[in-house]
């Protein structure tokens, strides 16, 4: 019996899945649970395991393919068994296109309409359609009709606007050459459309205040390293109690560890720090579950874990969609203040920069402190400024009396 | 203190507005110089309908034969259908009026003038009434053409001819648009000889030619006479022996009638409303708005044949639902993609969309349904002509346009509207189930057909 090796839906927003790779070529002797192909989604890079032993058959994907979930991609088969590719490729390559469709002509390859994590998309048949053959995700989409269902032209503005253009020279001064152009993966378009929504939506402001961490840098410096399950050793950094101090002052305001979804506010019942991780091409928010409840040295162990993981490529989707609060620290670039977008559905983002000795006036005398500068981004629309600075001034006494907090 | 609305109009635009502010809490002042109901309740949709009624039913009894019913002698008399006419008419008058006692809206008899922005002078009273917001609701006048007689004696336009006292013995009428066929359709089957000009080279000149052909069709079948591309140059003689001269393919003829009638459209009724005085912008007639039906002078609003566009009733109302959503703070421009139009001659018309040509030059290709009427059971029973035509762009099989001809058919455009304004596709339309046997299954057969596919037909 063949088996077939179909592209597996790895969450909400999924729709499509690009193939970095293949691990294994037709013949390959291949295990049950290795693994044989790698591809990219909108968040992650996953490595698609073998769902039986036996020999590659078919590849009925290249690299590069957009394939739809559910798709099929390989056949993997008995050493001897013989099996016609081609009924794969003409049956099965694609998911089901209902009868109608083909009596009409033209096969298309339709991938489910996804709704939004949590709700239903309102979307009229046509929308659906356009939305289907040009690979919208729906849930992406503004409606514009009542009560914000999506109509035709809604996703047609979409396609215009929030799709990568041709460049054509439009300065005065003549045409610039273009070098290069960068066709965008998915997580940059993921990226691009998920901010300039969250800019565009969410009303910002922003909380600016400094902070001494003179008792929280000395305790940081008593603490000695621990090595943790054999190779690696951890050490405290200044950020895992960073995360430690939002985590457990956001247990106080609830409305900042909270989701917008339109018409109501979810307050979300586990604080769950999201990591900002730069990455090459691109950043992606990892985080850590429940980090009110955890001791700082697991703190750091999971730290140190999920940036390498993520750099890696290795990451889970429920690691990617947990997140109910971010943190970002751009300190090791020299930068010492700056703010963020907020990261939606969620409600705050903290914003660190680097730590620097700065005089300050302490008991009428200067003295000379390690001053960090943090800025809090919030959803306007969910929390107003009163509970942000409330929130700001008890982060501020946590840090600098850490004993407490621990 | 609550907010006070002008509405200058009681007809199908303006009172639905009234309606819908009251309701909100909105003290509304409706202002009309003739009876509430406008030209739809008292001068058109309605009065016509009734006489159309009339001569469907008089149609039925003569072809009853066919199913055994033997009637003896037929005759009608024009003088109770008129009182029934005027019945039916005043009932709605009435009701509109207790709507608006029981909607607390002042209605204020007299000719509504711009004063400033925010204030209305009554002509006749010297009244001025002040508000917060002004809808403009003055709805449309029968035009005129300029020809040599056309505002001669014996020269009636569509308002004169619903209060004729007698079916004058010929008639020509002049314009073949649907104001036109239908009271021709009328005084032929009161026992007029009824001929209808038409400049244009089809009869509907701006509906489908599918539909266009078929009612003319029917039409001559009957004994009415419609010719198209003619050019009328001149009316003369007297009431009772009316002359027209036209030219048709470089020909002049005349054709002597009783009585002629102007059915050559209608314009905007704006005239002496102090509109340029209050910074409203008119283009040839018909005040300019944007899709909330705001018009260039802020807290002015104006909806209905006022503003030219698609001149229905029912369009009307929704732009007067528009203006009224509007002024209370809710943002829902409006979208003239889906408007019904229905012509009630015998067989009946009904369009919503693109004509197949409007749909071809702006998608290119496009699929086209259709479904003879004949191959209908229930049209079998009920007899008449006719078809259905489902137009959809080919790229996504999108509805644009759907084309009705045959009996009951004005009450099924409102399933092909609904079906547009949900932006549905041949499929969701084929996959609609339709109760057998009815005449809207022909509405299924001609999606089927875009989608490929044929029941009932080949």
């Amino acid at each position: 019996m063949a088996t077939e090796v179909t592209i597996p839906n790895l969450g909400y927003t999924m729709t499509v899945a690009k193939i970095l790779n293949w691990q294994k070529a037709v013949g390959d002797t291949v295990e049950n649970g290795e693994i044989l192909l790698e591809i990219e989604t909108d968040k992650v890079n996953y490595g698609i395991e073998s769902p039986a032993s036996g020999v590659v058959k078919a590849i009925l994907a290249k690299v590069g393919d957009e394939i739809p979930v559910g798709g099929l991609v390989a056949i993997i088969g008995k050493p001897d068994e013989e099996i016609d590719v081609r009924s794969y490729q003409k049956e099965k390559k694609e998911p089901p296109v209902p009868e109608k469709v083909q009596a009409a002509g033209k096969k298309e390859i339709l991938p489910p309409v996804v709704p939004a994590a949590g709700g239903r998309v309102f979307a009229s048949p046509l929308a659906r359609k356009i939305a289907r053959t040009k690979q919208v995700d729906l849930s992406r989409v503004m409606g514009s009709g009542r009560s914000g269902r999506i109509r035709m032209a809604d996703v047609e503005k979409y396609i215009l606007e929030g799709r990568p253009r041709k460049l054509e020279p439009t300065s005065s001064i003549g045409p610039v050459e273009v070098a290069e152009v960068i066709p965008l993966t998915t997580m940059r378009r993921t990226i691009a459309q998920r901010l300039a929504q969250s800019f565009h939506d969410a009303p910002h402001f922003n909380l600016c205040m400094e902070v001494d961490i003179t008792e929280a840098k000395e305790l940081l410096e008593k603490a000695i390293p621990k090595k943790a399950e054999g190779r690696l050793e951890v050490k405290l950094s200044l950020n895992d109690l960073f995360i430690k101090a939002v985590a457990v002052t956001l247990r106080d305001y609830p409305l900042l560890n909270a989701r917008w979804k339109g018409d109501q506010v979810e307050v979300l019942r586990d604080i769950n720090i999201g990591l900002a991780v730069a990455l090459d091409n691109g950043l992606i928010v990892p985080a850590m579950e429940r980090a009110d409840q955890k001791r700082l040295w697991q703190i750091a162990k999971e730290r140190i874990d999920l940036v390498e993981r993520a750099r890696q490529g290795r990451l889970t989707l429920p690691e990617l969609e947990r997140g109910t609060f971010t943190v970002s620290n751009l300190g090791m670039y020299d930068i010492t203040f700056f703010t963020s977008i907020l990261n939606p559905p969620q409600t705050g983002i903290l914003s660190i920069g680097k730590t620097v000795d700065r005089p300050v006036v302490r008991e009428g005398a200067i003295v000379i402190r390690p001053i960090v500068q943090m800025s809090l981004a919030i959803d306007h629309r969910v929390v107003d400024g009163a509970v942000g600075a409330r929130f700001m001034q008890d982060l501020k006494q946590g840090l600098e009396k850490p004993g407490l907090l621990l | 203190m609550s907010r006070k609305v002008t509405i200058i109009g009681g007809g199908p635009g303006g009172y639905p507005a009234a309606f819908i502010l009251a309701q909100q809490g909105v003290q509304v002042t409706l202002i009309e110089k003739d009876k509430l109901g406008g030209t739809c309740l008292n001068r058109g949709c309605i009065p016509t309908k009734v006489l159309l009624e009339a001569s469907h039913v008089l149609r039925q009894i003569k072809t009853a034969q066919r199913m055994g019913i033997r009637v003896k002698e037929v005759d009608v008399d024009y003088s109770i259908l008129r009182k029934h006419k005027d019945n039916v008419v005043e009932s709605l008058v009435k009701g509109v009026e207790k709507l608006c006692e029981a909607r607390k809206i002042r209605v204020v008899k007299g000719t509504g003038v711009l004063e400033t922005l925010q204030s209305i002078q009554i002509r006749e009273s010297g009244e001025a009434i002040k508000g917060d917001a002004v809808v403009l609701a003055t709805g449309s006048v029968p035009a005129k053409i300029p020809v040599p007689g056309a505002d001669g004696p014996g020269v009636i336009n569509s308002d004169q001819a619903l209060s004729l006292v007698q079916v004058p013995p010929s008639m020509v009428i002049i314009g073949a648009g649907y104001i036109g066929l239908e009271f021709a359709q009328i005084f032929h089957g009161l026992g007029a000889k009824v001929t209808v000009l038409e400049m244009l080279p089809q009869a509907l000149p701006n509906e489908d030619q599918d539909v266009a052909n078929e009612l003319e069709r029917a039409l001559k079948q009957e004994g009415i006479q419609v010719l198209t591309e003619v050019t009328v140059k001149e009316i003369s003689g007297k009431e009772g022996r009316k002359k027209v001269n036209y030219a048709a393919k470089g020909q002049d003829h005349t054709l002597e009638s009783a009585l002629v009638m102007l059915a050559v459209g209608r314009r905007p009724n704006t005239e002496g409303l102090g509109l340029e005085k209050a910074g409203v912008k008119t283009e040839r007639g018909r005040v300019v708005v944007n899709p909330f039906m705001e018009t260039s002078a802020p807290g002015i609003y104006a909806i209905g044949d006022a503003i030219g566009g698609i001149m229905l009733a029912h369009v009307a109302t929704a732009e007067g639902h528009t203006a009224a959503n509007h002024i209370l703070g809710k943002r829902h421009p409006l979208d003239y993609k889906a408007v019904p139009r229905c012509i009630y001659t015998y067989p009946e018309a009904a369009s919503v969309g693109l004509t197949e040509a409007e749909a071809k030059k702006k998608y290119g290709e496009i699929l086209v349904g259709r479904f003879p009427l004949q191959a209908s059971g229930k049209a079998r029973i009920v007899g008449g002509s006719g078809f259905a035509k489902v137009i959809a762009e080919k790229q996504y099989r999108g509805i644009v346009g759907v084309h009705l001809v045959g009996p009951h058919v004005t009450e099924m455009i409102a399933e092909a509207a609904a079906v547009m304004n949900l932006e549905c596709t041949g499929e969701e339309l084929a996959h609609t189930i339709h109760p057998h046997p009815t005449i809207s299954e022909m509405i299924m057969e001609a999606a089927m057909a875009v989608e490929g596919y044929r029941i009932h037909s080949l």
